[in-house]
């Protein structure tokens, strides 16, 4: 259980939610408060609702309060806005390279989820794309210059085993290639066919693009909240995200929990409702959040969560979705990976932990190393 | 031709619009647009925003003048001149687009 309520984020980011009982400020922030407000706000990436909040009037500030929200409002729909170009050019490249997908997260919770997508703040893109085809897909986004932030542990890995992997273009935008929602034995659990069965189109300028339907869309949002950057507690926007798409009365509960059942992600899903009613003190009582407040995960389903918890490490996540891997030779494979990663795989972890060392040196206090 | 002045003018009478490839988003101080072959965004602010906002429907250089002459309780004769180089610049980048 997560108890938000000294977040001074928490109430801005439920602004405009149904049934949230978080009260905003009745007078303008002391300078101290609104600048540590502003830089929580901005991590959270709900700079919308805080610049909705002002202009409403629901939120008392002072001219250059509001001038600098706006401003932080201004920058991150600038970056949505070259992020939505880059969205429409990776799918031009995979239409070409007749790849299927879906727009996942940011753009497609923005345009679909959201009374104005202005509301919804985003910093990448997210696209999922079927295992078959994951290598087109990879090859449609290098045809447009992107390039892996991380090798592959060996190669085939992220097509068979893995949840995706991460790109970037020269310009420094980034792109999520996705194969399923979450790595590990939580993500190895899903039907992956049940995500290319249906779509939900929406369009960027006048072109069409697809999502994932409602329910699906709900479920990743779900699956981010819970499982995704949990530590030091899930980011706001991705639980607004989960208690805007639940509150929706066109979400079909009962499709939800069939495919929770389906995938063994009952608690996952109880989780991050769970954390989102907490979080934003929501009164209003949905069936699915009243089956979240009752819901108790078995022994098997507390072990799946403890490996996405923080600190966790991914050998320890790796471990533990053995079990899920198919076949005894999938699972030989998959461990022969994990054991013996290529080493440009294994230079650059290296690297990447020396660039680490000396932040964590000098954090270190007198004498100690 | 000076570099301030529209390389397209609008015609008198010609409907104009959106162009739908434009991405845009409404924020506090107006709409923020990123057309087809910008490197940046736009913000259209103050008139520019409100003529944005007309064009979610075609219409005419003259009848956007009109609307904002009455909005602004001011001659057509003084809105007109800076709407057309509006209307002109945003055609320019292609923002606008004349309709067929």
């Amino acid at each position: 259980m997560i108890t938000r309520t000294t977040d001074p984020g928490a109430p801005v980011a439920a602004f405009g939610l149904r049934g949230s009982g978080l009260p905003l400020p009745e007078e303008p922030l002391p300078d101290d408060e609104w600048a540590a407000l502003l830089h929580r706000v901005e991590d959270q990436r709900v700079p919308g609702f805080l610049i909705q909040a002002i202009d409403d009037g629901a939120f008392p500030a002072t001219a250059r309060q509001s001038s600098e929200a706006a401003a932080a409002h201004t920058v991150s729909m600038q970056v949505a806005l070259l992020l939505e170009r880059l969205l429409l050019r990776v799918v031009d490249a995979f239409e070409a390279g007749d790849v299927d997908y879906r727009v996942l997260k940011g753009t497609s919770f923005a345009n679909l989820d959201y009374p104005n997508p202005s509301l919804r703040s985003f910093g990448d893109i997210d696209l999922l794309v079927p295992t078959t085809e994951y290598d087109a897909a990879v090859r449609a986004i290098g045809s447009i210059g992107a390039r892996r932030r991380v090798p592959e542990i060996r190669r085939g890995f992220d097509r068979r085993f893995g949840k995706g992997g991460s790109y970037v273009m020269p310009d420094r935008l980034e792109v999520d290639l996705h194969r399923m929602f979450v790595p590990g034995p939580i993500g190895l659990s899903m039907r992956l066919d049940d995500l290319f069965a249906t779509s939900t189109p929406f369009a960027l300028g006048a072109r069409p693009v697809l999502a994932l339907d409602r329910e699906l869309r709900f479920l990743h949002a779900c699956f981010h909240a819970a499982l995704g950057q949990v530590s030091p507690a899930p980011r706001l926007l991705s639980l607004r995200d989960v208690a805007q798409m639940l509150l929706h009365p066109a979400l079909d509960s009962a499709r939800v929990q069939q495919l929770c059942t389906d995938w063994q992600a009952e608690a996952v899903v109880a989780r991050a409702v769970r954390w989102a009613w907490e979080t934003f003190d929501v009164a209003d009582v949905v069936p699915l959040s009243e089956w979240a407040r009752g819901y108790e995960p078995n022994r098997h389903a507390q072990a799946n969560l403890r490996v996405y918890g923080p600190g966790v490490r991914f050998s320890s996540q790796a471990a533990a979705a053995i079990p899920r891997v198919r076949g005894i030779g999938g699972k030989a494979a998959y461990l022969w990976a994990l054991a013996f990663p290529e080493r440009t795989y294994r230079s650059k972890a290296v690297r990447s932990i020396g660039r680490l060392l000396p932040a964590r040196r000098r954090a270190a206090p007198e004498g100690r190393s | 031709m000076q570099a301030s002045e529209p390389v397209n003018p609008p015609q008198a009478g010609q409907r104009l619009g959106r162009n739908d490839r434009v991405l845009w988003r409404r924020v506090s101080a107006g709409v923020l647009v990123l057309g087809p072959v910008s490197e940046e965004t736009l913000l259209l602010s103050g008139s520019a925003a409100v003529v944005w906002e007309l064009l979610c429907s075609p219409m005419s250089e003259a009848d956007i003048v009109g609307f904002l002459s009455g909005a602004y309780d001011t001659s057509p004769e003084v809105v007109g001149p800076d709407i057309h180089k509006l209307v002109g610049d945003l055609i320019d980048v292609q923002v606008l687009v004349r309709q067929p």
